[in-house]
């Protein structure tokens, strides 16, 4: 009688789990062939009603603050999500009675090349005119991809790198000084995340990226280039976040500090 | 055939029987006792190495960051959000996103979404990804294995301890013993397969506390020509996405154990089919690794075990390989090695 139920038992238990287990196996093909008809309604719905970003006031008792670039713009690798920029407004609203407004539009891992599409667009016009000053921190992507090699890589190779960078970046300034003659804008050069093991080459290629870059920036009167490489030199082990290479909170208010220091309120 | 003549209802009977009869003894060698202290033994060691691996990063997180006090997860899950709100409105602009990640951002923003609204940290184990994570890392090789004791001496066990004589000699057709045999071990897989969801669902609910079975997630990637293409991609609930990757974990098992089957319908000692079995999975491994560029090496059994990668859209180790193309070889295998073992046995003369 026992051994009865047990078998009972066993058997529905099998025949219903076969069951569940062939349907979900023919849903699984479904699924990985793409034919999802049933599950259409389920489709995300990520049209959610687009953010429209705060497009910053015009007034003049507001100080606008725009933040364009890579990650390192965005604030990546900050525990406290701040960033520099908002470190800076911090610091500024600290000072001032007026209204300090960030608009941080950059985009992790972003190249010069995305910059320049992303400020050719309607609502980053609109941000440009209104700020009164603009941080830009890009080109790391592009000059990273050369320490990721470990093969040297032809010296060609990073000269055409270079000049298509320095050709976004200067149509990039272009957009930025004909939309908006009164701001100032920060250029934040490149530092070495990667400490003692750089290769000499590599290191080179950075300072000439740095150097290039602020040649480019020194005819205009109101944008200025603030270096890091020496900030981080001596003190990455306080200042690298844990994928070590983004900064951390140290490292961003660092950052912030330099370029409060340049800037002089 | 006979094998395909239409069965009237007394033979079914009669077959509910001879399975029965099977089924119970292999209840009563206590295989399935042993398999379930094996499963709860290692399910219990990995959702506790789990924990402990667990609570260390969180220790190590706010050990590091000692100025800002607790660990602030919240943070950076709003960060990722907006990061990724951003992408998606910029792909509306501009082209420079494709189209088809766009809805593997959008459930990735719903899944992260889900994380803020209930509180829980996306780095939490919880008990679905565990029972997930467990068939995944054991759909090809640790699961295989308890299905190989299970199955290894359905029919060489019967000649190792002689009782192939007394099966034989009963007025049941040949092929009728064997056929009850199959859907006994058919049976005792998909018995333990329940069991090991079960158990992991127990052990890691009483571990972690948190179930996590309504968390959605994104499935439905394909691999096409060494791209991960999202265009694809569905919404579905962990318990939903759970089902399906145990029910790729069940076929993948039945394909085992009908081998498993037919290697004990060859070899006449239990020791030699469940070590030859054992021999051709370890195989399979290494064929994974190192002869990769071989394309003959796709048609074998054990490298298409792995089935639940396709739901994810890991990477294919070897090119042309996919979800149809695994499952196709699969239930060749399954007709190959019935085929052989029913041959075998009907026409084999049994000298005991």
């Amino acid at each position: 009688m026992y051994k009865k139920i047990i078998w009972n038992v066993v058997l529905g238990i099998s025949i219903i789990s076969a069951i569940v287990f062939s349907a979900s196996i023919i849903i699984s093909a479904k699924i990985t062939n793409g034919s999802n008809i049933e599950n259409q309604e389920t489709k995300p719905e990520n049209n959610e009603p687009k953010e429209s970003k705060s497009i910053l006031s015009e007034n003049s008792d507001s100080y606008n603050i725009l933040v364009l670039g890579d990650s390192l713009a965005k604030g990546t690798g900050d525990e406290t999500g701040l960033g520099f920029g908002k470190n800076i407004a911090n610091s500024l609203g600290a000072k001032t009675n007026k209204k300090i407004e960030v608009n941080n539009i950059a985009v992790n891992g972003d190249v010069s090349a995305g910059l320049l599409t992303i400020i050719h667009e309607e609502e980053s016009l609109k941000a440009i005119e209104v700020s009164n000053l603009i941080f830009i921190s890009i080109g790391g992507n592009e000059a990273k991809a050369f320490q990721s090699n470990k093969n040297l890589s032809s010296s060609t190779d990073v000269k055409t790198a270079q000049n298509n960078y320095l050709n976004n970046l200067k149509e990039i300034i272009n957009v930025v000084t004909s939309k908006n003659k009164n701001c100032r804008v920060v250029a934040i050069g490149l530092y070495n995340p990667f400490g003692e093991e750089i290769k000499q080459d590599n290191l080179e290629i950075l300072h000439d990226w740095n150097y290039k870059t602020e040649q480019l920036l020194s005819p205009y009167s109101n944008i200025v280039f603030v270096p890091t490489y020496d900030l981080f030199k001596y003190n990455l082990d306080k200042y690298l976040a844990q994928d070590n290479f983004h900064p951390n909170s140290e490292g961003y208010k660092a950052i912030a500090n330099r370029i409060l220091e340049v800037l002089k309120y | 055939m006979k094998l395909f003549r239409s069965l009237s209802l007394k033979e079914v009977l009669n077959l509910l029987k001879l399975i029965e009869n099977e089924v119970t003894k292999i209840l009563l060698k206590k295989k399935l006792l042993l398999i379930s202290g094996i499963l709860l033994v290692l399910i219990s060691l990995f959702a506790y190495g789990e924990n402990y691996k667990y609570n260390n990063t969180v220790d190590r997180f706010t050990k590091s960051n000692s100025q800002t006090q607790s660990y602030d997860w919240q943070g950076l899950v709003k960060q990722q959000i907006s990061d990724l709100k951003d992408r998606l409105n910029r792909s509306d602009n501009t082209n420079f996103n494709k189209n088809s990640s766009k809805s593997s951002t959008g459930i990735e923003i719903e899944r992260l979404q889900y994380y803020l609204d209930n509180n829980i940290n996306p780095i939490t184990p919880n008990a679905a990804k565990f029972t997930i994570n467990f068939m995944n890392q054991s759909i090809f090789l640790f699961l295989p294995l308890l299905v190989i004791i299970l199955s290894g001496d359905i029919v060489s066990g019967e000649f190792s301890s002689k009782t192939i004589k007394l099966l034989l000699t009963r007025a049941v057709p040949r092929w009728k013993i064997l056929l009850s045999k199959y859907i006994a071990i058919i049976i005792m897989t998909t018995l333990m397969i329940v069991e090991t969801a079960v158990i992991c669902i127990m052990v890691s609910t009483i571990i972690f506390h948190t179930g996590g079975w309504f968390e959605p997630v994104a499935t439905g990637f394909k691999v096409v020509s060494e791209k991960l293409d999202a265009s694809n991609v569905i919404k579905i609930y962990q318990w939903q996405n759970a089902i399906l990757i145990y029910s790729l974990g069940w076929i993948s098992m039945i394909a085992v154990a009908s081998i498993s089957f037919m290697v004990s319908v060859l070899v006449r000692s239990t020791a030699t089919s469940i070590g030859v079995m054992m021999a051709s999975l370890i195989t399979g491994s290494f064929l994974q690794f190192f002869l990769s560029d071989w394309p003959l090496v796709k048609y074998y059994f054990a490298i298409n075990l792995n089935l639940s990668k396709y739901l994810k859209g890991s990477y294919e180790i070897i090119p042309g390989m996919s979800f149809n193309f695994s499952i196709i070889v699969l239930c060749v295998w399954i007709c190959l090695s019935l085929i052989v073992s029913f041959r075998v046995f009907t026409t084999q003369d049994v000298l005991v």
